[in-house]
Formats: structure tokens, C-alpha cells, sequence
């Protein structure tokens, strides 16, 4: 008689989760040998070599100050990677704890919860992402912070409708019965089970984080210059937008493969884990 | 016969609107008795077992009034921590359906082991050998391998296995199987209920069965509770129940047993549908549905009646059929 083999058989891994994971690989190399592989150095001015077009030497041009455009781009990455992800990890990680909550106890804090959700939810996201960094002044802690306050309410609402569901769960009503405290139910039955499409949705979430990085940045709230952010170097390029594009042109590129790759991913991975948004 | 197991009295759920879902259940198990509870869906077997171990479905359904002895402790006195350290170790529930009771992202063993670990405060490498061990007590084949098997990963019969062996991991005192078989195949069938009774015998588990199948009954219980409407109207030794039935909702289930009907005719069946606990007939709740409903039946409730030495029944007309000692034709009930 032939073995027959329990459990599932494996899954093909979906094309988007492969080119999306490739995609944020190579962002992720670029971030760590960043020093290695851009040839110039990233905020150095060369006053002599302003606004060349690409050449072989600059294979994305100068800018005004005679910077190396493709030495930036590189650069950027670091910062960009890291304002997306840190962008993520908190607002996910207060969010989870808090839909988790109000999920699971119900009742008036769910309400109180809840309500807080549809206030921040009342204002448009980026007015108020900025109206937040302005007064916390600008600077890329500001910017986590305001991600923090602002961006917390989705992942509430993602995990508070996952937890309604679950919590009348018959495994749930099974850890009850055999003993297992409130506490225990949520973090290691209800927890585990509802933080899937969560995972999907930071993914998906990572690309707006980046975006809205760059946008602070480009109105001047969140990186400083002359560090090499792709925001701060679309915003610096666009006074020369007719006579030198390849200023803003090719840090745009980088946001938007970026923000491709992460959207890729999470699409592949809401794919191989079976959710649907 | 020294203090029972467990005692229920009088014991009633209501909702917030203050209808009874079930009241005035009442019905004790010794050591290592099986006590099958019999009725309906929605007659509130289900509901007695989820209150007496004090997780009730909603917020809005709470225990109204009773009593349960646990070994002499009463249960509803105590608070949410000392109740949890009942649930799991003294007392546990094997659900119907294992494949959605089972959690689905955590490994067969990690969940026995969990609840050695909660309970017994055993170490993790303790609590994994003791869970594969319990996996091997239930009959699950290459236990070392299967433990670290998901609920997914396990055909039907081997997960109600696995929720044994979750539930038997802290050798409770009392297991409360709701309807254990109804989802599994017939063989299957026969080899869980094999495996809970010789739990029965080698460990002096008591067991309450929660079930519609009588057949199964007759094979597992002592005693039988029957149950309508959200009261009990007949309880006994199975024997008396089974062979001389007093009231007549319990004489009319047995009488659409398959086995007890003649071959080629329609299965007999009770006409009507149990009401819900939003339109309870004024008088006996079956009054609607019984062939042997009198005026009486539609205007006072009945109470719980000793008629024999072990059986009680609530109907009016009881008594009558006490004295005659013989039952009356079952299938003639029906027709």
C-alpha cells in the first residue's frame, strides 16, 4: 500500500507574492549597501557638475547642487524602507491591542473605542496627519508619532470584526469550557486566529505610509534636508521640472516601485493565505 | 447512596426579557454514572449543560435561580477564578462538531499541552510527553507525530478523539458529551462511545450525554432525562423509562425510533413543532402535540411526580398509567 501523506499538499507560492517579495529584496539590498553601491556621495555638493543630464558617469544626472541624483536615489531607500515599515509597526500594534479589546469586552468600551475610530476617521487622513506633525513640529520622530495617532484606527476596525466573529467561535466557547481565563482566550486563541488579514492589510498599508512620508517631506514637515529622502528630492527638483526632469523624475520612479513591490506582496500573500479584502 | 456527583435543582435560565429558557431542571449523577439527556433540538439540553457549567452562549441569558452541587460545593456561589479552576480540570465538554471546536492555527498537542500547563502548572516538556500520552490513551495511532498534526490534519473520528483526550487531560471528574456522534459515521460512532465508557470503567468518569438518538441511550445510560420545552417532564432508570414510559412525549419518541416501527411503513412522527420559549402553551408545554391532551393539560402546568422508585414524570395523567402498570401500545399513540 502506497504512504498516504496528512496534511495539506504544498501550495504554489502566487506570482504577485514572488515578484512583490523580489521587488522589496532588491529595496532591501540597496538599503544595506548603500554605501557599497552608490558611487557618490549623497549630499556632497559639486558646484562645477549642477544639472547635467544622465551620462554614463551620472546615470540619473545632477541636481542643483551638483549632486549625484542616482547616489540619492539609493540613499533614499534606507530612509524610505525605514519610514514605511516603523510607519507600520506601531499604529499595527496599538491598533491590534485595541480592536482586541473592544472586540472581545464589548459593551461600553467598544462604544467608547469605536467612537474615538469615527472621530479620527471624520478628518481627512493626510489634513490631519499634518495638523498632528505641525504641532509636534517637523522631523521624521514627529511623523512615526502622527502615523501612530492617526493610523491605529483601521487595524482597530480590521481586528475588532475579526475578534465579533471569533469570540463566538466554537473553539473559543471550547477554551472556556476547559477553564481558560478571558486573558488566555484572547492572546493565544482569538489572537492567532484574527491577525491574518491584519498582516495583509500592513502590507498594503506600508505603500500609503511611504507616500504620505513623502508627501510630509515634500511639503517639509518630515525629513530635513539635504538628507536623501525621495520625497525632499521631488519637492527640490520640481522648480526645474522643464529644464532638468531627471531631478524629480527617477526619485518618483523609486517611490512608486516601492509602493508596486509592497502592493504586489500583499496582494500575493492576501492570496496564499486566503483572504480576501 | 452517599452524596451524588453532581446535583442540579431547580435550575433556570432567562433572557433579559425575562422568558424562561429552560426552568426547573432538575436531576443528580453518582461516580461513573451516564446520564443521557434526551429531547428535541432547542428543548434545552444543550443550555442546562452550558449553565451548570456556568457558560451560558450570551451575555443576555443568566441563571435565574437553583442550584449545583458540584461534589457538595455549589457552583453558582463561586466567583469567575475559582469557577475556572473547575472547568477543564474537574469537569469538561466534548462538543458535537470537533472540527470547529478544535483551534485551528495551534497543533493538536500544544492544545492538550495548554491545558496540563494552565491547570497543573506542568513544565512545557512535561505537558507535551503527558499530551502525547493522552493521545495515546484516546487510540490515536503514532501519537509522537500526530500531536504536532493540526485539527485539519485529522478525520472526524480522530478529532472527537483529540477533544477527548484535550478534555481528559486533567482527569475530570465529570464529562458533559454534547451529542458526540451526531457528525461522525456510524462505525466511528460506535468506537467513541466504546472509548467513552471504558473511560467510565477504568476511571470512574461520570458522563452526561447529551443526545436524541434513543438507541444510544439504551446502550450507554443508567439514568435518562427527558427533555421538552425547557423543562424536564420525564427522568429515571433508563429501564423504567425505556420499557414503561409515563409520560406521553417520552412514549412518543420512542416510538419514532426506527427500530421499534414496522418494516415498510412510514416512520411514525410527532406532529407539530416544540414551541419557542416566546409562545409557551398556557398548562403542560406538549399539551398542543399530545394524543391524550384533557382540559386539564391546557390549563395547569404539571408538576414533577415520583411514580415509581427512580421515575418522576410531569403529566397529569401519570398516575393512571403508573397503576396499570402496563404501557400502553406506543405505536397505537401515534396513529
Amino acid at each position: 500500500m502506497s504512504q498516504v501523506a496528512y496534511g495539506s499538499s504544498p501550495r504554489r507560492l502566487p506570482a504577485l507574492l514572488v515578484v512583490g517579495a523580489l521587488v522589496i529584496a532588491v529595496a532591501v539590498l540597496l538599503a544595506l549597501l548603500a554605501p557599497m553601491i552608490a558611487p557618490f556621495d549623497p549630499i556632497l555638493h559639486d558646484t562645477s557638475n549642477t544639472l547635467k543630464p544622465p551620462s554614463l558617469a551620472h546615470p540619473f544626472g545632477t541636481d542643483n547642487f551638483g549632486r549625484d541624483v542616482f547616489s540619492r536615489v539609493i540613499w533614499g531607500t534606507r530612509i524610505d524602507l525605514q519610514l514605511g515599515l516603523i510607519g507600520v509597526i506601531f499604529p499595527f500594534l496599538i491598533g491590534t491591542a485595541i480592536g482586541l479589546t473592544s472586540g472581545y469586552v464589548g459593551g461600553a468600551l467598544d462604544s467608547l473605542f469605536m467612537r474615538i475610530v469615527d472621530i479620527v476617521l471624520a478628518f481627512p487622513f493626510l489634513v490631519l496627519l499634518l495638523a498632528i506633525m505641525a504641532i509636534l513640529g517637523p522631523g521624521i520622530g514627529s511623523f512615526y508619532i502622527a502615523m501612530a495617532l492617526v493610523g491605529w484606527v483601521s487595524y482597530a476596525r480590521l481586528l475588532r470584526s475579526q475578534t465579533l466573529i471569533l469570540k463566538n467561535s466554537d473553539f473559543v466557547t471550547a477554551a472556556r469550557s476547559l477553564g481558560f481565563s478571558h486573558g488566555r482566550v484572547m492572546f493565544h486563541h482569538i489572537l492567532p486566529n484574527a491577525l491574518v488579514p491584519s498582516i495583509v492589510f500592513a502590507m498594503s498599508d506600508v505603500v500609503l505610509v511611504i507616500l504620505s512620508g513623502a508627501a510630509v517631506s515634500y511639503l517639509g514637515l518630515g525629513v530635513q534636508p539635504p538628507t536623501a529622502e525621495w520625497g525632499i528630492m521631488v519637492a527640490e527638483g520640481q522648480n526645474f521640472i522643464t529644464t532638468a526632469w531627471w531631478i524629480t523624475t527617477f526619485p518618483g520612479l523609486a517611490i512608486v516601485a516601492l509602493a508596486f513591490g509592497f502592493s504586489m506582496l500583499a496582494d500575493g500573500m492576501g492570496e496564499f493565505l486566503g483572504v480576501r479584502e | 447512596m452517599s452524596t451524588p456527583l453532581l446535583a442540579v435543582d431547580n435550575l433556570a435560565v432567562v433572557t433579559a426579557e425575562n422568558l424562561p429558557i429552560i426552568e426547573d431542571v432538575t436531576f443528580s449523577l453518582g461516580r461513573g454514572e451516564v446520564l443521557g439527556l434526551v429531547g428535541e433540538s432547542g428543548s434545552g439540553k444543550s443550555m442546562s449543560c452550558r449553565a451548570l457549567m456556568r457558560l451560558l452562549p450570551s451575555k443576555s441569558l443568566q441563571i435565574a435561580r437553583g442550584a449545583v452541587r458540584f461534589e457538595g460545593t455549589e457552583l453558582l456561589a463561586l466567583n469567575e477564578p475559582q469557577m475556572r479552576a473547575i472547568r477543564g480540570r474537574r469537569m469538561g465538554m466534548i462538543f458535537q462538531n470537533p472540527a470547529s471546536h478544535l483551534d485551528p492555527v495551534m497543533s493538536i498537542g500544544q492544545q492538550i499541552a495548554e491545558t496540563l500547563r494552565v491547570h497543573r502548572n506542568a513544565g512545557r516538556r512535561a505537558a507535551w510527553r503527558e499530551a502525547i500520552e493522552m493521545l495515546r490513551q484516546v487510540g490515536i495511532p503514532d501519537p509522537e507525530r500526530r500531536a504536532r498534526d493540526y485539527a485539519h490534519q485529522f478525520s472526524g473520528g480522530m478529532r472527537q478523539r483529540a477533544m477527548i483526550a484535550l478534555v481528559l487531560a486533567c482527569g475530570p471528574d465529570l464529562i458533559i458529551a454534547d451529542e458526540p456522534t451526531t457528525a461522525l459515521d456510524v462505525t466511528v460512532q460506535a468506537q467513541i462511545i466504546r472509548l467513552l465508557l471504558d473511560l467510565r470503567d477504568q476511571r470512574g468518569v461520570s458522563i452526561i450525554l447529551i443526545t436524541h438518538d434513543l438507541g444510544l441511550v439504551a446502550q450507554t445510560c443508567d439514568t435518562v432525562a427527558v427533555m421538552y420545552a425547557g423543562r424536564i417532564c420525564e427522568r429515571g432508570a433508563k429501564r423504567d423509562i425505556l420499557a414503561t414510559p409515563l409520560h406521553p412525549y417520552t412514549r412518543d419518541l420512542i416510538a419514532c425510533q426506527p427500530a421499534t416501527s414496522r418494516v415498510g411503513s412510514l416512520l411514525p412522527s410527532i406532529p407539530g413543532q416544540p414551541p419557542l420559549p416566546t409562545a409557551y402553551p398556557a398548562g403542560c408545554r406538549f399539551n398542543p402535540r399530545c394524543a391524550k391532551a384533557t382540559d386539564i393539560c391546557r390549563e395547569i402546568s404539571p408538576t414533577l411526580d415520583a411514580y415509581r422508585d427512580t421515575q418522576v414524570a410531569a403529566c397529569h395523567h401519570a398516575e393512571k398509567r403508573a397503576l396499570n402498570k402496563l404501557p400502553e401500545d406506543a405505536r397505537t399513540a401515534t396513529a
